[in-house]
């Protein structure tokens, strides 16, 4: 549904030398799938996200959703980022039914819609509450049912967990798998930890930097839930490491 | 919170004001001479009859309603104008670019030194030379267009550059997460924009609010002017009414405080989550 077709992404900085952020990429990403992106920092995933998000644009190539070229941001493709990014001047209900508010859609739905998501994520009680009242596990979760409130094809997120401990890490995993098995939307999830990538994802796409380029799309043949100390897992984990291993130092 | 405690905050606040009136008392008694330094009961006496008509300016209620009206006409028309700018100028750099000079260097001169130009132009026009039905009002007859530019020059930087710095200051990360839920130009001015630098903006009110209030008695010595806080305390150092003077010196002080407290009330009540975010 989503297809990345030869983009490449140039930055210049500000002493005029360019740089080869992403070089040729091609990547489809299917219907449902819940796919992750992992590498070392600078390796380019963060960008990919963005210009999947259409808060950056290629500068060769171009990015297909369902048929359409993206141009620009839009609510069909709900973004979460690593940032806490909830309004603070917003309650926790106010801001879950902001997509739906900029849609238009009334009052009455529109907190419907937000408490269902509340409920889903068991956050319900702080409805009323502000986002300076929540932890931070807590605002992500509110950050993530603000994208889905609008109902998007496909949600993009950029190291959501990665400012959290790691037991809140750990919970919100699991909570996101509960989502998505329930939502069943379409998942482009951005990680540097290859545990966490292997224990989401249906495909990890192994990205390495300079210039940051896809270097292996891997399968990952487990069912749910994931057990971490399983061998198998240990395998994936021994494989993308290896994979990584050169980047991770340079980093 | 207990008995003790409140009585303890309004022995700490009151303990200075109450301090300075003792010592002044004492020196106006020891100086005895009433054109110099009043005693308080001669102040206090004219606080204490704000009806009473006082020389021909009308009752210090009148003045100070009369004064309160030209300095919020002043200081309406500063935000019309300082609010929609700064926002122009915070979010378009072309705009800053076009205005940066201009605002900067217009900002560093007083209030008061625009007098003699704003004089020339407007002389002593005021709404009642547009309305004539207005001439009998005592509120707004006595409005002149010079007092409300004083007034609104005055204001107008602060409020502006507060807006600036609100609408700089808001994290790139809130524009980019509002775009990404299908938010676009009014929607992101109405709904991300201003909400997020409204804090700022109330600060620039209050401060220029405050600065706004300063600039009431130059702009009520101006020629025409024939009523108000600063005209009474003018006329009132013609007749040597030193009680008078103090009297409304007190009163154009304790006025801006409540305004600014008033302000800050509502900092405190609206936007808490300032204070707090991470």
């Amino acid at each position: 549904m989503l297809k990345i077709i030869k983009v490449t992404k140039t930055f210049r900085k500000t002493n005029g030398e360019k740089i080869l952020a992403i070089s040729n990429m091609n990547l489809d990403v299917n219907e449902n799938e819940f796919v992750c992106i992992v590498g070392a920092s600078g390796c380019g995933k963060s960008t990919t996200l963005r210009l999947i998000s259409g808060l950056d644009v290629p500068t060769e190539g171009k990015i297909v959703l369902e048929g359409k070229e993206i141009d620009g941001p839009g609510p069909e493709r709900g973004v979460v980022f690593q940032e806490y990014t909830l309004f603070p001047w917003r309650s926790v209900l106010e801001n879950v039914a902001f997509g739906l508010e900029i849609k238009n859609s009334g009052k009455r739905k529109r907190t419907q819609t937000a408490i269902k998501y509340l409920e889903m994520v068991g956050l319900a009680d702080y409805a009323n509450a502000y986002p300076y009242e929540l932890s931070g596990g807590m605002q992500q979760r509110v950050a993530i049912i603000r994208a889905l409130a609008v109902n998007p094809k496909i949600l993009l997120m950029d190291e959501p967990f990665g400012a959290l401990d790691a037991l809140t890490r750990d919970f919100l995993q699991n909570e996101l798998i509960r989502i998505w098995a329930t939502d069943r939307k379409t998942i482009l999830f951005i990680t540097h930890s290859i545990n966490e990538a292997i224990f989401l994802a249906d495909r990890v796409v192994v990205m390495k930097s300079r210039p940051g380029r896809i270097h292996e799309v891997i399968e990952i043949n487990a069912s749910r839930p994931r057990d971490k100390t399983s061998k198998l897992f240990k395998d994936y984990y021994t494989l993308i490491h290896s994979m990584l291993e050169n980047d991770f130092d340079k980093a | 919170m207990d008995k003790k405690g409140v009585s303890e905050k309004i022995f700490s606040r009151l303990l200075l004001p109450v301090l300075m009136a003792v010592v002044w008392q004492m020196l106006a008694i020891y100086i005895d001479r009433p054109m110099v330094l009043p005693r308080l009961e001669s102040v206090g006496k004219v606080l204490a009859h704000p009806n009473t008509k006082i020389l021909i300016t009308g009752s210090l209620i009148d003045n100070m309603a009369i004064s309160f009206v030209r300095v919020t006409c002043g200081f309406f028309l500063a935000s019309a104008i300082a609010i929609p700018l700064g926002i122009l100028m915070g979010y378009y750099r072309f705009t800053e670019r076009v205005l940066e000079l201009t605002v900067g260097s217009l900002r560093p001169i007083p209030p008061l030194a625009w007098t003699p130009m704003i004089l020339a132009w407007f002389g002593i026009k005021g709404l009642a030379d547009w309305f004539p039905e207005l001439s009998s009002s005592a509120f707004f007859g006595g409005i002149q267009f010079s007092m409300i530019i004083i007034i609104l020059i005055g204001a107008f930087f602060p409020i502006l550059l507060n807006t600036i710095h609100g609408v700089k200051g808001i994290p790139v990360i809130f524009i980019e997460s509002a775009r990404t839920l299908g938010s676009k130009s009014f929607s992101l001015l109405f709904k991300v924009i201003i909400p997020a630098c409204l804090p700022s903006i109330l600060t620039g009110l209050r401060i220029g609010m405050g600065i706004g209030w300063m600039c009431l008695v130059a702009a009520e010595m101006m020629p025409g002017s024939n009523a108000g806080l600063g005209y009474l305390i003018w006329y009132a150092y013609e007749l040597l009414r030193m009680d008078i003077i103090v009297a409304g010196m007190i009163v154009i002080g304790l006025i801006g405080f409540i305004m600014d407290w008033g302000f800050r009330y509502v900092e405190r009540k609206r936007f808490s989550w300032v204070s707090r975010m991470k």
